[in-house]
Parts: C-alpha cells; structure tokens; sequence
C-alpha cells in the first residue's frame, strides 16, 4: 500500500483524449479505463493502452460484468477481463455492486440490488468467484440509484461493508453516488462515509451529476457529462482525510471536455487532499 | 418474499414494458423506473449510432432515432460488452419498411460493420520473407498463406465505398454518386492502426477470398486466373506483402 499512498489524482483516459494524454503528458497520478473498451483483441484501443501506460500507473474499471445477476457468472467475459489484465497490468481492478442482466438479456446498464441478506450471499459469492478467476482482489464501487426495493432491509452502507468482510474485496467508493443516492433517497450523505471502515477503501471516484425534473419532484442522474458539483466536492472534503490512502480519479464520460479542464479536475481534487496534510497531526 | 431471480425477471420485464406501465413489484418508487426503461435504450441507440455514422448521416437524425428504437426493441443486447451490438443492424436495415427509398443503406451499415470488426481485431507481426525465400521451389504448392486477423471482403450492389468517403466528415464532397454505377468488391483491413478499404478486381476478390478459405497459394492463384483471366497476379501479389495484407504462411502438408 506504501506506493499508493502518494498517489496523485488521476483523470478517466476516454479514447478522445488519447493523442492529447501523449502530447501534454498532464501531471497527474495515474489513469483507469473502461474495461470492456479494450476486450477486442488488438488495434488503437490496445495499441494507445500500451503507450499510455508506459507513462502512468493503470486501473481496469469494469462495467459489463453483471456481478450481481443471478443468471451463471459470464466466463467469456471474465476470461476476457483476465487476458487485458495480463496485458497491462493493472494497479486496481474494479466493477459495481449491481447487475445489468438476466436471462441473456443484457440491459448495459447498472441496475440496484435489492439490500436483504439473500441478495448479500449471492453476490459475496460471486465476487469470491471472480476474485478466484482473476487470481487478485477487486474493489465493488457503489452506484448511483433511482429506485429502491420494498423488501430491503439493510441500509446500503452496510450491505456493501459486509459484502466487502465477507468476500474480501475492497470497496472503491463512489462520493458522487453517494451524493446523488442521498439526494434521490433521502438520506444522510455523512452517515454513509461514517459508516464505511477506511481500511476496506481501495479507491474514491469523484464525477458530475444532472438534476432533472421528474413527475415526483427533483432526481438526480449520474451523468458524468460536467464538473464535479459543489455539494460533491463539499462531501469529498470530510470524505478526504478518512480515506486519505485511497487514490481518488475524476471521471468524465460525455461530453467531454478538452483534457486539461478533466486535469484541472484531478489538480482541484488533490489541493483538497493537501489541505488535510497540511493539517499538523 | 420473492427471490431474487423472480425480482430480476420482473424488474426485466418492466423495464421492457412502456413508460406508462407503472405496475412494478418490489419497487418503492414505480414512477422512477422510467430513468432505467430510457438509459438502456438511449445507450443501445449511442451504441448503433456511434457504430454506423454514415447510415445516421444519410437518413437524418430524427429517422435513425426512430429506426434505432425499433432495432433495439427487436433485438437486445446479448453481451456486458456494448462493442458486441448492432451486428445485425444491416439485415434489419434490408427489410425495413421505411428505408425502402434507400436500397442502399445495409451495404453502407455492411461496410460499417466491416470497418467496427477490423478496428478491433487483433494485431499481426510483419511479413518474414526471409523465411518466405528459404522455401525451395517444389513446395510452392504446399503455401498457405495467411491474411491479416482485420482483412474482411465485402461486396455491395451499390457503390458504397464513394457514399462513405463523399459522407465523411473530412470528404471534399462528391456531388453527385449515380446508383447504377454499379457494386463495390473490397477489402477491409487494418495493417497497422489506421482501417483502409481497398477496392479489389475480380480475380483479386477471387484470390483473397480462397486464402481466407485456407486454401493454398496454387488453388487460390487458379481461381483468381478462372474469374479474371488477365489477372496481374505477381503485381496484386507483392502489393499484398509490402501492404500488410498477407502476413504469414505455412506449408501444408503434403497429400502425397
């Protein structure tokens, strides 16, 4: 963890930003990819991936996998996850607490868990699955969501601490979603960072949301298509020196814009952490 | 309380249902399902218009948004990896009742498809001719030679190579493309980073054609003199090698 600890804030690599990365080689710790956008089997996907890293620590961040489904655990996909991670050598690997399909119908999207204890046990043994297969531990993000089930009966902070003890992973703790979650739930943000042991934080990702109006009243998306909200960088500042270890990434995924705007992003997300270093213990 | 398999099907099969269907078990906030009953389908429909850009381009936005949302309706996605939709989208195309006007339009998306195969297919080593010109002369007709992994063929009925160049984005313009001027025969492929299609004669589909079969350089040189007997096979040979399109061969073993 020692080569962690200094980690800088890294930036989200999108393929648009590829040749900029190479030119302006930006200041910033490490990169993480999309998963899924490098299972082809060669090409500029892997051919920029293999520059890029020879530049900057990368992390693997799956969305695809369907953890939480409880359709068979997709081998072809794991298989594909392990051959990239082969390749480039990840300094994390990553995926959600959620599922996106059921009976081969695959919806790409991330969908919500119910919380009660049946749903615990299957996607504790699934995570141990992949833990298995990819021969290293992974990190389950908690996602931003919409609906909540009738039938849970734990709050999502404990189901994804559990879910972590149980099955050994590390949690990469998404501050934005548990913003837009709290937002869209009603609940106390803070409650979730208290909740959450440090020690089980692998990573932090920080990303820009949408207020929409809906029928009901006010909801919030997890866009990823603008800067990180004031209220998320709020949380992002009492989240910080709990979670100081943990390397913290910008994500940007629409919209994006030109690199050195996510760079800002990462630099702004770093003084956040300094400050909490500054503080003499 | 239902399991967890039965919340999945029926949170599925909401989310297939129309906004207007708010009956959705287990769900505290029914109303709110609508954010998940559009995101998926709002990505499947990204999904094909990123892949197919000049169909999008040549029909218009609010027609393929239309046509996208019938395709998604009609065929889900299959895999966690979105680069793995939209295969079929040219066949659809085909016997779309509204695309009648543009006959054109599933060879365009079959070109599309083509170039979104070759993109990702896999990488090769260069062509190692020494080891070519250590083969002595009586083996010439055991040679198996190997395409790279992004070499496709596609064939069309009309010409779609001129309407994706003239619909690029950087494309000078080509102001007019007449229909009859009858199908392309090209070659899809990726030598290093950059997808080029390359217009082939007869015999030169013909040949690459048969060493895609696996089929060795002599079958392959016959076919290719059978369908176009003036046929500059030694030419159309070494552009193949100094182009990256052949990048490795084998000796099969000898029937005798």
């Amino acid at each position: 963890m020692s080569s962690r600890h200094h980690l800088n804030a890294g930036i989200g690599l999108r393929a648009e930003h590829y040749d900029a990365v190479l030119e302006q080689q930006p200041r910033v710790g490490w990169m993480e990819v999309h998963s899924e956008n490098y299972f082809g089997a060669g090409g500029k996907p892997r051919g920029y991936l293999d520059r890029i890293r020879r530049d900057y620590p990368i992390s693997l961040h799956g969305v695809g996998l369907s953890l939480g489904s409880t359709d068979e655990l997709n081998r072809a996909h794991l298989t594909k996850l392990r051959d990239l991670m082969h390749r480039c050598e990840p300094l994390l690997v990553s995926e959600h607490l959620s599922w996106s399909s059921v009976d081969g119908r695959y919806f790409n999207d991330l969908l919500p868990l119910p919380y009660t204890e049946e749903a615990m046990d299957h996607i504790v043994s699934r995570i141990m699955q992949t833990q298995d297969f990819l021969g290293r531990q992974i990190l389950i993000e908690n996602l931003s969501s919409y609906v909540t089930f009738t039938h849970s009966t734990l709050a999502e902070w404990d189901f994804l601490t559990e879910t972590a003890r149980r099955s050994g992973c590390g949690i990469l703790l998404d501050i934005n979603n548990i913003y837009v979650s709290s937002v869209n739930h009603g609940f106390d943000p803070l409650r979730y960072l208290d909740a959450v042991p440090a020690e089980l934080v692998g990573e932090m990702h920080l990303a820009g949301h949408t207020r929409k109006t809906v029928d009901d009243g006010m909801l919030i998306i997890d866009s990823h298509d603008q800067p990180v909200a004031d209220d998320v960088w709020s949380l992002f500042a009492v989240a910080a020196p709990k979670f100081a270890h943990a390397p913290v990434l910008i994500e940007w995924d629409s919209s994006l814009p030109p690199l050195q705007d996510l760079v800002a992003e990462a630099t702004r997300a770093q003084h956040i952490r300094e400050a909490r270093d500054a503080i003499p213990a | 309380m239902p399991s967890l398999r039965e919340l999945q099907t029926g949170f599925s099969s909401a989310l297939r249902s129309p906004e207007t269907e708010t009956d959705v078990p287990l769900v505290a906030d029914p109303r709110r399902i609508n954010v998940y009953r559009n995101n998926f389908r709002i990505t499947l429909r990204d999904t094909l218009g990123s892949l197919y850009p000049v169909v999008r381009k040549l029909v218009g936005d609010a027609f393929f948004h239309q046509c996208a949302s019938d395709f998604v309706r009609r065929n889900p996605s299959r895999s966690g990896d979105l680069n793995d939709y939209g295969e079929t989208f040219a066949d659809f195309l085909s016997d779309y009742e509204a695309a009648q006007s543009l006959p054109y339009l599933d060879d365009v998306a079959r070109l599309e498809w083509a170039y979104q195969r070759a993109f990702h297919a896999a990488d090769a080593q260069s062509f190692d001719a020494a080891r070519l010109a250590a083969i002595s002369p009586e083996q010439y007709a055991q040679l198996v030679f190997k395409l790279h992994p992004s070499a496709g063929l596609v064939t069309s009925r009309y010409p779609t190579l001129r309407i994706w160049k003239s619909n690029q984005d950087d494309a000078a313009g080509e102001d007019s493309i007449k229909l009859d001027d009858g199908g392309d025969a090209l070659l899809v492929v990726r030598p290093e980073l950059d997808i080029e299609f390359i217009r082939l004669s007869e015999g030169a589909f013909r040949f690459l054609d048969t060493l895609m079969q696996g089929h060795t350089f002599d079958v392959a040189c016959n076919n290719a003199l059978e369908t176009e007997s003036h046929f500059e096979l030694n030419e159309f040979f070494g552009f193949c090698i100094t182009h990256g399109i052949i990048v490795d061969f084998e000796l099969q073993e000898s029937l005798s």
